[in-house]
């Protein structure tokens, strides 16, 4: 940690300038707080401090019943709740070995898929404005709310939906429901374009982004790095493909990945998974088999004792549970969550050093975290 | 005589009263373009379709308490906002906005549009767009806060940077002219050619045009070269501490300053007040259209494109426009003793 300050001459005073970066400030989303150490406006080094947003969720879980957690897990990462509910539910079904329906996997698939383009539209938005282009923030939030519109019909919430049940889903889509997300495919499609109209040949863009907090495959798989961040290094691993969950096995995609490592690259990946998730969301609904909604679920959930480790890709990575259950009661015995913005997080400070002031925001906007998912 | 002086003094009053209102009218325009290019509203509420939100924002700035952060420099502190707001308003005196006039016969002699018709116009206002820098660099050295600080330093070293270009592209026009006024600048770009293209610089300058318009918006620290105040690195650069009325002023210098470099681009390469269909007593009308559609560009600018990173900006003011605005010096220079213009 301790780098010696740098001297450029006797003559003045050159010590380097702390500057604490967060959590208060307008491009650290939400309470993260970096401690830079800058040389002129270069960072020399800098100290990531989380904690800000803790809310105990992993205890709390401990302390409620299995159906329960599933509404703490919205408050995970917040801009893609039904992803967490997703991820939680097959959990505890793989430790009570739940089969579930293939209609409720159908509409999973689906909800997972609106919840990517949400979240990358919240994150193509912000990472936009970190870099200065403004309007691709409204641009962006102006689709999200389309999303959000859809979700508000299938299960009355905009942001933290609780929209899983544990063996299925808790109610049917409502009818017209799938039209509706068919239409929004088509006006997503073009408005995908729309934003790379804005930014991905802008040269202002390019020399911003690109070179921009390189990170080779081996070194993004040693720091732990998930999702786009580790497929923008041009590592193909998404647990979509890997070890397909809900109805992934089903449909036919392709995983977008970078070559350079770099900002550009984790923003083509993620321009590129907007149109992979159209591609996805469209084949569900087209698909969507009749049949019930909820498996064989007993009436008190109540998994035999046991630990499992269960993971899917979210937005931002491997979103992963861990679960250990007694088998006696009704609430976990231990609930421990593998955050994808946590461990993206972790390389944060390899990416930064050796950059400057406002690479800084550009990189933090690049590993797309989500404070409320760190923290917990 | 007297009715000369009074009219003279009428006159720099009103051109005060334009230039305050006139940062009004950006701040609203500039409220509503971007809502209109972000699908938003934008204001509505205070008066017909929001025409009051600026006076909205007066108001409510004046109530705000004024803050001072105890390390800070009180004197230069204070002192900072002034001076740019000072030097904001008397670059403008010297622009020309308007043909001579009599007012309708009122007066014996025609007057000028112009606060002061100085000889030396373009230097004047050369020298104090430079003076404007010492307003945001002690403002961000007396706060005495560190993102001020790299605020008040980014700032210098821009505005130091892109001055050079700035004073090139000048000095091709002056070269054209043959003069250093701007009244005989403008005037030299009456009529037109072959009856249809009008005389204006823009036309021979194209150069000169695009390198006074990219150091005017580095001069005036508008996006997308506005790091002095990156808003998404350094919270509000140099005016990060100010509140109230000192900062109003910050805010108020930069509008003029814009107002004040599209009005100097367009009587340096627009033709100023010259124009068809207008008879020449009219001749402002013209002046305010070309203004505003500079204006609008800046708006434009500032809403659609990412910022630049400010080792980039450096590379680019030294590398690339100052070389372009040398040569371009260069062969003007050479034109004009060639051909004699």
């Amino acid at each position: 940690m301790e780098t010696p300050a740098v001297h450029h001459g006797a003559m003045f005073d050159t010590n380097e300038l702390v500057i604490n970066m967060g959590p208060q400030h307008p491009s650290t989303h939400g309470v993260l707080r970096v401690v830079l150490r800058l040389d002129g406006e270069k960072v020399v080094d800098a100290d990531v401090v989380i904690g800000y947003l803790h809310r105990g969720i992993e205890k709390l879980s401990e302390n409620r019943n299995w159906t329960q957690i599933i509404l703490l897990t919205d408050r995970m990462d917040y801009v893609a709740a039904a992803t967490n509910n997703v991820g939680y539910c097959e959990t505890v079904e793989k430790l009570m070995s739940i089969e579930v329906p293939r209609r409720a996997r159908y509409v999973r698939t689906i909800l997972c898929e609106l919840q990517r383009i949400a979240s990358h539209c919240l994150w193509v938005g912000t990472h936009a404005m970190d870099i200065g282009a403004m309007t691709v923030f409204l641009y962006a939030f102006r689709e999200r709310e389309l999303i959000l519109d859809l979700f508000e019909e299938f299960c009355g919430a905009r942001l933290t939906y609780n929209s899983m049940r544990i063996g299925g889903l808790p109610l049917d889509i409502p009818p017209g429901w799938d039209k509706k997300v068919l239409e929004f495919c088509m006006i997503m499609g073009s408005k995908v374009d729309e934003y790379e109209e804005l930014l991905t040949h802008n040269r202002i863009w390019l020399e911003r982004t690109k070179g921009i907090g390189i990170i080779s495959g081996p070194d993004a798989v040693a720091l732990g790095l998930s999702g786009p961040p580790l497929r923008g290094s041009g590592v193909p691993r998404d647990i979509r493909k890997d070890e397909p969950y809900a109805a992934y096995d089903e449909m036919a995609f392709d995983v977008p990945v970078g070559s350079a490592g770099d900002t550009y690259d984790r923003y083509l990946v993620r321009m590129e998974e907007f149109r992979q998730s159209l591609r996805i969301i469209r084949q569900a609904t087209e698909g969507i088999p009749e049949g019930p909604i909820v498996g064989k679920v007993p009436r008190l959930i109540k998994p035999p004792a046991g630990e499992t480790y269960h993971a899917i890709e979210s937005p931002k990575g491997e979103l992963g549970y861990f679960i250990v259950s007694d088998g006696k009661s009704t609430n976990p015995y231990r609930f421990r969550v593998r955050p994808p913005s946590f461990c993206n997080l972790q390389g944060l400070r390899a990416l930064i050093r050796g950059h400057l002031v406002a690479d800084v925001v550009a990189l933090i906007g690049s590993l797309d975290v989500v404070l409320g998912e760190v923290d917990r | 005589m007297s009715a000369f002086l009074i009219a003279q003094i009428v006159l720099t009053l009103f051109v005060f009263v334009m230039l305050l209102s006139s940062a009004a009218v950006m701040v609203y325009a500039e409220r509503k373009v971007a809502a209109i290019l972000q699908q938003r509203m934008g204001p509505y509420l205070v008066g017909p379709k929001g025409m009051l939100q600026p006076l909205a924002d007066v108001i409510k700035l004046m109530f705000k308490e004024e803050l001072r952060p105890r390390a800070a420099d009180a004197f230069l502190f204070a002192l900072a906002p002034m001076i740019s707001a000072t030097a904001a308003f008397a670059a403008f005196a010297v622009v020309p906005f308007g043909a001579e006039t009599t007012f309708f016969g009122l007066l014996s002699e025609p007057l000028r549009l112009q606060v002061a018709d100085v000889n030396v116009a373009i230097l004047v206002v050369f020298a104090i767009a430079s003076m404007s820098v010492y307003g945001v660099v002690l403002a961000g050295w007396s706060s005495n806060s560190k993102y001020s600080l790299l605020g008040g330093l980014r700032a210098s070293a821009q505005m130091i940077s892109y001055e050079l270009s700035y004073g090139l592209a000048l000095a091709s026009v002056l070269v054209m002219a043959n003069s250093l006024s701007l009244s005989d600048i403008v005037n030299h770009q009456a009529g037109t050619w072959f009856g249809v293209v009008p005389r204006w610089f823009l036309f021979i300058q194209p150069v000169g045009f695009l390198v006074y318009m990219t150091a005017g918006i580095a001069e005036t620290n508008r996006a997308p070269f506005d790091f002095p105040e990156a808003e998404q690195e350094l919270v509000a650069g140099y005016h990060t501490e100010y509140s109230s009325m000192s900062f109003a002023m910050f805010f108020l210098a930069e509008y003029i300053n814009m107002v004040t470099v599209s009005a100097v681009a367009t009587d340096l390469f627009l033709g100023g007040w010259h124009g068809p269909f207008l008879p020449a007593s009219l001749g402002w009308v013209w002046f305010l259209l070309k203004v505003g559609a500079i204006l609008f560009f800046y708006i434009w600018m500032r809403w659609t494109l990412p910022r630049y990173r400010y080792d980039q900006l450096m590379r680019f003011g030294w590398k690339v426009l100052l070389p372009i605005a040398a040569v371009n010096l260069l062969a003007t220079a050479a034109g004009v003793l060639y051909f004699g213009i």
